[in-house]
């Protein structure tokens, strides 16, 4: 096609970069830790760490650059064939197999290139000023840099891949890194705990992937790219339920990364990081992985949807979107009674990625039923809100990690060193905290504005995208099932502007609730720098949404600036030719009163309040608080006997969940386990001590028989003579 | 195209060989300038002749010979890569050729000598680079314990050591091009022998020591005997056949109706000889000893090049000589069969418990024997089955197998030759007799205990290193001959065939099995140096020669286990050379 | 002219006891006669197929595969030599130093 750019081979160097750098760092923090200008000048591997992103966002740049607008469709480049070999089948013709490494470029994977390498430079800068001036942290930073760039080289690696295999490789090697950085603490026994929680639990989905790959491996004898999506399957037909199995293993395996019913028990125990942990792998980039697993079907679905497939892999469509939208409710559910304020972003978190899946889910949908536009559409509304939610999920744990690292701060000026019992994360010891971090509130709010879904913010634009898309298949196209996800998906949107509205007043707003939140002061240095970024992009959410990004994400059509027609569409439900559908209309209205008007009024009502007399709040925020004070004292709402419900108890314990896992655990699978282990011990190991004892004597045997006596050699040669003459001769 | 050996357009082509024996001219000459005088006959005047007399310091220096010879292998690497190319193969990138070149005598009937093609030059290069790497690491080594006391004469005789050594290097050089190139059997074993008796000396060097002098009366001993018996074979088929050309051997036993009993003895006795070269049971007895009491250059020298020599005769008188081209089974199918599954067998288990470094190498290289030598009965069972009609699909197989052990032979280079030259580091220090000499060494010098653990792996056969690939090609020819419909008409009907697979698919499962016990005492090696304690912590003395060449071979390894397809192709373009016009 | 079977005849006797006295004496230096004695045999049956032939290059083989011979021997007394200088016998049963 005209304009295809090529791509180059510098591109493969993107995931090795932070590869090839985090030996420099894990080496010279052995050798030099605790040197003063370790410690100051290079941040105890910071400042190293910090250049060799700089230089991954620059090469993404370059690779962005060059495609933007360049680029129809996927483009792929064999980097290495590493092993080629022509495997002999038994009709006489040679099949060729090649195991090999390659880049495979699209605006899918350019999008989340971007989003990795962006998110990890401004958190690694964050992290400077969050890791190195904590005392709990001094002398083993290097160990967290260099996991953060071997975690960072697993996701490029991961978005950059031709096949699958090297897409799995990388996708462990992140689970890996996830598990090292949740238990970065590990003389805690919570982290240690928490960080085999994740692992163990990521790893069962990681099983389903295994076995999933292997049949996609059987049905089409090749894991790469350029094979399977352009498998053409007329001229060799499928097993559809083979393929049907194939693909839901493989969401099985999405399910346990990206923390979704049932296997997300993880992700809230996984808070026991630090906080830069939490932004990077569990909002901005691991738990993305799942997702693009589930983008990368799409064309899978396309594919056989072009033959006389139609309508067989809808199936699998719907249980992701129905999982999605279980997730979302769930989630939503359980963080009304957090009081943790990184436990509320983690199950935001959760229940923004199910709207991303029941998005997905919706697109492979359409996509199975033959019908490519909406199906791109919801694609591309899916990865609009993916980008959106890193950008701004990414910035609140940042800003959520400041607010405690004040807190910690402003504990330990007044109670001289102690440590007793305070928790700088809990929201009750918070409160009135907008004048005292300006820029934190700020970038706060933005961010939360854009979860909820304020209109013109962020996240609005794509959520929008998907609740509308997710109904149009259950009204107009017969997906009656999707009605469930649908519906969810609505009453979700109100709980998370309740729930995050709650966070943000709880916090910033009111009155401090204890002394510690009164001498709370903005005063580390390297964490502002971020936050101001994230907040432009958040804030720049409608520059991309006039940019055609939807569009463009899903099909690759150069972006073209158009407000008005995105305004339009996105406030009157006004589709491409003019039209005003009156069903879409409601809903959209429906959705923002919802998510933008009640839940923050009812959140405003029981935790609003302004500030104490005499403070001043920063203009960005200050007409947030103002209004709160506002609605407080009109309306007082009482939530006691709510609170202390039946309801809220389960929520609070997670809804059981992690009982019943535990449950089953401790009965089942611990006693397997130590039979398993009993046989191991005395059955296979017996065997193979067996072996060894049984081939060290024979070794020494075998080795008696070369005496040393020179006659002896040659004896052996005379009568391996004979033996050869015999054999020989006695064969003819 | 044909060309009189000693005429001038001949001889061009043989230009590597000339170097070499310029090499040695300069090496006798230069370490021999001194300030002798010559009296002119009927006159009182003293002119130099430079030959004789007190030699001059600088050409008494011990490292001079060394020097000298690693030059000489240099230049002829140079002059071999130029002789590359030509008209029929012009991609030099690709893959590694040569035009096709014949020598003969000289006069009315000319006998063709020596052919130079790709199968030769590539050998030619393998053996250049063995040698060039040996000498580089014996540069001043094996110093005469002479006196002590007068510093210039123990200088000199080092000296006098050092000239002998790479004289026999040189010369031995000499004798394997000649063994690459031979189309004529017994042109062959003169170049055999050429080589091999300088290695004899070679093996016998360090004469101040007990176990240098036993190796040698040894190793020396038992070669000698088994190069007796192989020529013995050698002139039974002359013979027979009345020629020792190979293509006229070639024809006459193609022309043979049934088979008689003087060939089948002569071919049989001559295995012996090769056998002996490759150390496969029953002729390995004495490699251990001869590995173990030799200086590592030499033993990496055993390992490698003399391999290769073996195999070179195997390959000539197995594929070209007795592989029918019409369905019967070679005759030596199944002794070449058994005796490498035995090889194999043997040598991983007896290196398993061995306690010496040097004899578990030595044991391992008779493993690693074992492993080529299946490949080469995989041959014989594709060449003679069914796929005959397929005339194409045939060759091809067999030139991708040859060519497996092809380059089996040279990757070794990197490894083998490797391993021996961190031994021989160690050997700097002080006699390598016993596994404690490596322990610890992780401590006291990481980059070559690294460099080892990479050497181990590879011989394991380990991804992504160079030995794991060779292993697969092997591996991989010898699945597919077994598992593609073949062969009813074996003649073999002792041995059924199992679940439809050929018999030679158990020597593919033996390759597997002995890969997985040979890890064990590769792997025992990593654990010795990274794990266990050593007597001193002092770091090895410096000789950064050997720590070069120990570089470069971990490099060359790993570089040939990612980046292998130039190597493949062209020990497929020398395979299929070997076969063409042979 | 002989019937060349006959001297290869003679040559496989000479062969025989050449390698049945190379791995039964302790001697180095009578194994090495007899392994000259082996290759004596060699030189029999190239000279008889040459007569038998009429092949030029028989002749040449005998002529080299003797002067190989005589080379080998130099390099083997060499190497006794040596052996004895250090072990103060040249008996094969008593150099057993390496073994196992």
């Amino acid at each position: 096609m005209a304009g295809d750019v090529s791509v180059e081979f510098w591109v493969a160097t993107i995931p090795f970069v932070p590869l090839l750098t985090f030996p420099i760092i894990l080496f010279l923090g052995q050798y030099f830790n605790g040197k003063d200008w370790w410690k100051n000048i290079l941040k105890e591997g910071g400042a190293i760490s910090l250049m060799s992103m700089g230089v991954v966002l620059i090469l993404t740049s370059m690779v962005v650059a060059q495609f933007i607008g360049e680029m129809h469709h996927g483009q792929g480049k064999d980097i290495l064939d590493w092993i080629t070999f022509d495997v002999l089948r038994s009709d006489g013709m040679t099949n060729g197999v090649n195991l090999g490494f390659g880049i495979y470029i699209d605006h899918v994977s350019l999008m989340l290139l971007f989003v990795a390498s962006f998110l990890c430079f401004l958190i690694n800068w964050f992290s400077i000023g969050y890791m190195n001036t904590d005392k709990i942290n001094d002398n083993r930073n290097h160990r967290f840099y260099a996991e953060f760039l071997i975690f960072c080289s697993g996701m490029l690696g991961m978005v950059l891949a031709d096949n699958f295999l090297w897409l799995f490789i990388f996708w462990e090697i992140m689970g890996l890194c996830s598990y090292l950085l949740i238990g970065f603490y590990y003389e805690k026994p919570s982290a240690a705990s928490a960080a085999k929680k994740a692992f163990l639990t990521t790893r069962v989905g990681d099983v389903f992937l295994m076995i999933g790959l292997i049949i996609m491996w059987n049905i089409y004898g090749s894991l790469e790219f350029d094979v399977i999506f352009g498998w053409n399957y007329f001229t060799n037909p499928v097993d559809m339920t083979l393929l049907k199995t194939a693909l839901i293993l493989m969401f099985i395996g999405a399910v346990g990364k990206s923390a979704q019913f049932p296997l997300h028990v993880w992700l809230p125990d996984a808070m026991e990081g630090p906080t830069p942990v939490s932004a990077l792998i569990h909002a901005a980039t691991m738990v993305n992985a799942g997702l693009y697993l589930v983008a990368r079907m799409f064309p899978i679905f396309t594919g056989t949807a072009d033959s006389n497939l139609i309508g067989d892999l809808a199936d699998v469509g719907i249980i992701i979107a129905m999982i999605g939208g279980i997730t979302a409710f769930m989630a939503a559910g359980i963080a009304f009674v957090q009081n943790d304020i990184k436990k509320v972003l983690a199950y935001s978190t959760m229940s923004q990625l199910a709207y991303i899946f029941t998005g997905l889910g919706a697109a492979l949908w359409f996509a199975s039923k033959g019908k490519s536009e909406l199906a791109l559409f919801a694609l591309g509304a899916s990865l609009f809100h993916l980008f959106n939610h890193a950008m701004a999920k990414g910035m609140l744990f940042m800003a959520s990690g400041s607010v405690i690292h004040e807190m910690h701060h402003a504990h330990h000026h007044i109670s001289h060193g102690e440590h007793e019992g305070f928790d700088a994360q809990d929201m009750t010891n918070m409160g009135g905290l907008a004048s005292k971090l300006p820029i934190t509130s700020t970038a706060m709010a933005a961010g939360s504005m854009s979860i909820i879904g304020i209109p013109l913010i962020g996240g609005f634009w794509s959520k929008e995208g998907i609740i509308a898309k997710v109904w149009k298949a259950a009204i107009y196209d017969g997906g009656y099932l999707l009605f469930i996800p649908a519906i969810l998906l609505l009453i979700s949107a109100g709980m998370t502007g309740f729930y995050m509205s709650r966070m943000w007043f709880m916090t910033f707003a009111g009155k401090p609730k204890t002394k510690v939140a009164e001498h709370v002061h903005e005063e580390t240095p390297w964490i502002k720098f971020p936050l101001v970024i994230l907040t432009f992009m958040t804030l720049g959410g409608i520059v991309f949404a006039s940019l055609h990004f939807v569009n463009w994400v899903s099909t690759g059509h150069a972006l073209h600036y158009d407000l008005v027609y995105e305004m339009k569409h996105a406030f009157l439900a006004m589709d491409k030719e003019g039209v005003i559908d009156s069903t879409f209309l409601i809903l959209t209205w429906a959705t923002i009163g919802l998510s933008s008007l009640i839940g923050p009024i009812i959140a405003m009502s029981l935790y609003g309040g302004n500030l104490k007399d005499g403070e001043k709040a920063i203009p960005t925020v200050s007409w947030l608080v103002k209004i709160s004070g506002m609605v407080r004292n009109r309306w007082q709402f009482n939530n006691k006997s709510l609170a202390e419900s039946g309801l809220a108890e389960a929520l609070r314990r997670r809804l059981y969940f992690d009982d019943l896992y535990d449950w089953f655990c401790l009965k089942i699978i611990v006693p397997i386990g130590l039979g398993a282990a009993l046989f191991d011990k005395k059955g296979i190991d017996g065997v193979i001590k067996g072996i060894e004892s049984g081939s060290q004597s024979t070794s020494t045997w075998i080795r008696k028989l070369t005496t040393g006596s020179a006659r002896d050699y040659i004896m052996m040669v005379a009568l391996g003579s004979l033996l050869l003459v015999g054999l020989i001769w006695g064969m003819v | 195209m044909a060309y009189d050996a000693v005429s001038v357009e001949g001889i061009k082509y043989l230009l590597p060989e000339l170097v070499l024996v310029s090499g040695i001219l300069t090496l006798f000459i230069i370490t021999n300038l001194g300030d002798a005088k010559i009296r002119l006959p009927l006159t009182r005047l003293r002119i130099p002749a430079l030959l004789g007399g007190n030699r001059f310091k600088w050409n008494s220096d011990p490292r001079l010979p060394g020097v000298i010879s690693v030059f000489t292998f240099i230049l002829a690497i140079a002059m071999l890569i130029q002789t590359l190319g030509g008209d029929t193969c012009n991609d030099l990138v690709e893959k590694f050729c040569a035009e096709t070149t014949i020598l003969t005598t000289t006069g009315n009937n000319p006998v063709d000598l020596l052919k130079l093609d790709s199968f030769s030059r590539l050998f030619e290069l393998m053996f250049f680079l063995a040698l060039l790497l040996v000498s580089a690491a014996s540069i001043n080594r094996l110093q005469a314990d002479s006196n002590p006391s007068n510093d210039d004469l123990d200088q000199l005789l080092d000296n006098r050591r050092q000239v002998d050594f790479h004289l026999l290097l040189l010369i031995s050089g000499l004798g394997m091009t000649i063994v690459a190139m031979s189309m004529n059997l017994f042109v062959l074993f003169v170049g055999l022998e050429l080589a091999s008796l300088p290695i004899y000396v070679m093996v016998a060097f360090h004469k101040e020591s007990k176990a240098g002098t036993e190796a040698g009366v040894k190793y020396f001993i038992t070669g000698a005997i088994s190069s007796a018996i192989g020529l013995y074979g050698m002139s039974l088929l002359y013979l027979w056949s009345g020629s020792l050309q190979l293509s006229v051997l070639e024809a006459t036993w193609a022309a043979m109706a049934t088979p008689e009993t003087l060939p089948l003895f002569g071919i049989s006795l001559l295995l012996v000889g090769f056998g002996f070269k490759i150390s496969a049971v029953p002729f390995h007895f004495v490699a251990p000893d001869a590995y173990s009491g030799a200086s590592s250059p030499v033993a990496a020298l055993l390992a490698t090049a003399s391999k290769t020599l073996g195999f070179i005769g195997l390959m000539r008188i197995l594929m070209i000589i007795t592989l029918p081209e019409t369905g019967d089974a070679a005759v030596w199918m199944l002794a070449f069969g058994i005796l490498s599954v035995v090889t194999m067998t043997w040598g991983n288990l007896a290196a398993l418990g061995s306690e010496n470094p040097k004899r578990m190498l030595a044991y391992s290289s008779v493993a690693h024997a074992g492993y080529m030598m299946a490949a080469l009965v995989a041959v014989a069972a594709w060449k003679n089955g069914s796929f005959v009609e397929n005339n194409s699909g045939g060759v091809m197989a067999v030139e991708l197998i040859i060519g497996a052990i092809i380059f089996h032979l040279f990757v070794l280079i990197s490894f083998k030759i490797g391993a021996f030259m961190v031994i021989s580091h160690l050997e700097t220090e002080d006699e390598v007799t016993d596994m404690s000499s490596l322990h610890g060494l992780a401590k006291r010098e990481p980059i070559i205990a690294t460099s080892m653990f990479v050497f181990m792996l590879a011989l394991a056969g380990v991804p992504p290193l160079a030995g794991f690939m060779s292993k697969f090609l092997m591996v991989t020819g010898i699945v597919q001959v077994a598992s593609a419909d073949v062969l009813t008409n074996t003649e073999i009907d002792l041995i059924p065939t199992f679940l439809g697979m050929h018999w030679t698919f158990f020597l593919a499962i033996s390759i597997f099995i002995n890969s997985a016990i040979s890890l064990y005492y590769y792997l025992r090696i990593g654990v010795l140096m990274f794990f266990e304690e050593s007597t001193t912590r002092l770091p090895l003395p410096k000789v950064s020669i050997l720590r070069f060449v120990i570089l470069l071979c971990a490099l060359a390894t790993i570089f040939l286990g990612i980046n292998s397809d130039w190597l493949v192709e062209s020990a497929i373009e020398a395979a299929s050379t070997l076969f063409t016009n042979s | 002219m002989i019937d060349p079977s006959w001297v290869a005849g003679l040559g496989v006797i000479i062969f025989s006891i050449g390698l049945w006295g190379a791995f039964t004496r302790k001697n180095a230096i009578i194994v090495l006669m007899c392994i000259e004695l082996i290759l004596n045999a060699v030189n029999l049956n190239f000279v008889a197929g040459a007569a038998h032939y009429g092949d030029e290059s028989g002749w040449m083989y005998a002529a080299f595969a003797i002067a190989i011979a005589a080379a080998e021997v130099a390099i083997g007394l060499a190497i006794f030599l040596s052996l004895y200088s250090k072990h103060k016998t040249i008996s094969l049963d008593e150099v057993e130093l390496l073994k196992n």
